[in-house]
């Protein structure tokens, strides 16, 4: 039995468990407003941490099918980073939605946040492309059921606008599953050529690094299903359309796993690949300046995540042990920090019903626990001392000083800045202080609380002791973190960037907040890419209708000139007399006499 | 609907006093130890270099996306998604 068990992939307990969820009464435990489903998830994800943590080390799975050679499991340190974040990540995500569950539309969405949960999991696991690719389709379609799903008392969503802001998710998604898909049947007919020189193709190892444009088609199909996932400039906005419209407890989940699935998937196949460096900065520069004039918090907390994913792309870019650890360390401090901010939120959300800054404010008053938990998750993301973000995001940092990419190392720094502005300080202070909007709701429900203090004391605790993560990464680590130079200097740059914040609102030059939306890439399939198609298809109808316009009076003058010529009244139509025709056809055949006189001349 | 909201003066001398310390620490480290030695590059020995370049930074953010809010801002109903759709999976 034992044996059996080390063969389940990790992730397969919560997608099978998930599914039996909505198997469980809709039933709410009026006391501790616990759901079946609630407290069922909770177990699901115990049960599956437990089964990772029996599975030794090195452990490798695989099955021959089809001629080819599947790995539907593999366990090393660097999926297991992303196992102990993941798991802790479904946890503290479970307890915040504990409550979730008493209809059929809450159950439905303890299921699949399970199975995309599970997904996730099992992709990290995944030795091959043909099981990662599963996967990575099963966590598309599992979690939009999160953006789908409803929710009473949220005034931000609504069906309409959730339902196509899922679609557009959906396909985006897929097309990033398809693509992998295209990517990896290239490199198997590679192989059949013998142009893979790999022992199995379908292996899933590193791929290239480098030049990513000098790789084969098909390494570099693979390379941009990652990104689209990754959320990559310009194919990044999938995300902050999709994860403001989940529910409330939707985006908690949301915010874990898909992203730092690609993350992982970039670190495991195309670590040191010089693109991603350019490629991360960019992501980290540009969604900052977005997030400070979005009005939706949830939004702004999707741009800085993005924001985020520049950071570890950065890491794996530069391809350096350190660069890696940094990249694997910085995923598992993020993915406790953004889960805690997007609790923050959803709690805002869960007792007053919208997360639109401009709504909010004051709420301190009566929410103190859940703005304390928003300020450790804001202070641990803007990186403070004491932080998991202070002692992983350093590492990247310090990764590019050493590879003396001076340019990198000051945008990043820039972009730490920018981190400071709308997670470190724009969250909280429109949520919970700002302007007093008036409103007093209650304080989170208990198992919120928990959920966010938990993920609170992770943030700390890693900072605190950052042996906690560094014992975990993919290689040794002789990094140290707490230096004066490094705690004075990062300080330095936090804090006088905080001063600047008092100075723009006393100057009144601060942004204020408005309700409106702003454009982005989405723009070009939301609203360019139909009406181009509305266009093209408006002249393609013309053209035709006019080509129909020309062929019918072209057939009616014809039919007007034939009626003239055969019709009952017509020339020929007439009654002829049989002299007429006797003239006609001795005019005929001199005609053709005197023509074929002449031709016998000329031929001559 | 716009607002205004301001920081109460208290915190914000506060944060400008702990950021003439961090000052005068970075100075004083720099000058009596030699862990600025081990910096990558020689800015970052400049005095007081970290604060002012968050300092700037934070402040060309914020002008830099005020411009882009011109360009990129648009009512809410922009994309009309309050309109009505067809179709089977209406309910969903």
């Amino acid at each position: 039995m034992h044996d059996l068990l080390s063969l389940l992939p990790p992730g397969t307990p919560m997608f099978v468990g998930g599914l039996l969820l909505l198997l469980l009464p809709r039933r709410r435990h009026a006391a501790s407003g616990v759901t079946a489903a609630g407290a069922a998830a909770v177990v699901l994800v115990v049960l599956d941490y437990l089964h990772l943590l029996s599975l030794p080390v090195g452990t490798v799975v695989t099955v021959e099918a089809l001629g080819y050679t599947l790995t539907p499991l593999r366990v090393d340190r660097l999926a297991l980073v992303w196992g102990h974040v993941f798991h802790l990540a479904a946890l503290v995500a479970a307890l915040f939605a504990l409550h979730v569950g008493d209809r059929w539309g809450g159950r439905r969405q303890q299921a699949a946040a399970m199975m995309y949960a599970g997904a996730a999991i099992g992709a990290v696991f995944a030795g091959d492309f043909a099981t990662l690719f599963l996967y990575w389709e099963l966590t598309a379609i599992t979690s939009v059921v999160l953006i789908w799903a409803p929710e009473e008392g949220n005034r931000d969503r609504d069906e309409r606008t959730c339902f196509r802001a899922g679609m557009r998710y959906l396909l985006i998604q897929v097309t990033s599953g398809v693509v992998l898909l295209a990517g990896v049947l290239l490199r198997l007919a590679d192989a059949g050529a013998g142009r893979v020189d790999a022992e199995n193709p379908l292996s899933f190892g590193a791929l290239a690094s480098g030049d990513i444009f000098e790789a084969s088609l098909a390494t570099q199909l693979i390379f941009w299903a990652f990104g689209i996932k990754a959320a990559f400039p310009l194919l990044h906005n999938w995300l902050q359309d999709a994860y403001p419209k989940a529910t409330s407890t939707g985006s908690v989940f949301l915010s874990a796993f898909t992203t730092k699935m690609a993350i992982y998937a970039l670190a495991r196949a195309f670590a040191g690949v010089d693109l991603l460096i350019p490629l991360g900065v960019a992501m980290t520069a540009f969604p900052i300046f977005y997030a400070v004039i979005v009005n939706d918090l949830r939004r702004v907390l999707s741009y800085s995540l993005n924001n985020q994913l520049g950071f570890m792309c950065v890491g794996v870019g530069i391809g350096t042990e350190l660069a890696l650890n940094g990249a694997a360390a910085h995923a598992f401090a993020h993915i406790l920090y953004k889960s805690l901010l997007f609790q923050a939120v959803g709690a805002v959300i869960y007792r007053v019903g919208t997360a639109k800054a401009t709504e909010l404010g004051g709420l301190y008053r009566t929410m103190p626990w859940t703005t304390a938990f928003c300020i450790v998750g804001s202070v641990s993301i803007s990186a403070f001392p004491l932080t998991s973000g202070f002692v992983t995001k350093s590492m990247i940092v310090s990764a590019a000083a050493e590879e003396h990419l001076t340019w990198v190392f000051l945008a990043l720094l820039f972009a730490s800045a920018g981190v400071l502005e709308h997670s470190g300080i724009k969250i909280p202070y429109f949520a919970f202080f700002a302007h007093d909007s008036g409103q007093r709701p209650r304080e989170a429900p208990w198992h919120m609380l928990l959920a966010m203090g938990l993920t609170a004391t992770g943030c700390l605790a890693l900072g605190i002791f950052p042996g906690l993560v560094y014992g975990l990464l993919p290689f040794e680590v002789d990094y140290v973190p707490y230096t004066a130079l490094h705690v004075v200097t990062q300080l330095q740059l936090l804090l006088f960037a905080a001063a600047a914040f008092p100075v723009l609102l006393w100057l009144g030059v601060y942004p204020a907040e408005k309700r409106a939306i702003n454009l982005d890439v989405d723009w070009l399939y939301r609203r360019a890419a139909p009406a181009v198609f509305a266009r093209l298809g408006a002249m393609v109808q013309a053209g035709w209708s006019r080509l129909g316009d020309a062929w019918g009076s072209a057939a009616r003058r014809l039919r007007a000139g034939l009626d003239a010529s055969v019709g009952p009244q017509g020339f020929f139509g007439r009654t002829w007399t049989v002299g007429q025709i006797t003239i006609w056809s001795a005019v005929m055949l001199t005609v053709y006499l005197v023509v074929e006189f002449l031709w016998s001349l000329a031929s001559v | 609907m716009s607002n205004h909201p301001t920081i109460p003066p208290r915190i914000a001398r506060g944060l400008y006093a702990v950021c003439a310390a961090l000052f005068v620490l970075g100075v004083v480290i720099a000058a009596t130890t030699h862990t600025f030695d081990h910096a990558h590059y020689g800015f970052e020995r400049w005095p007081g270099f970290y604060g002012l370049f968050g300092f700037a930074s934070f402040v060309f953010i914020v002008f830099a996306a005020k411009l882009l809010r011109r360009l990129v801002m648009r009512p809410e109903d922009y994309y009309g998604d309050d309109r009505p759709i067809d179709g089977p999976m209406k309910d969903l």
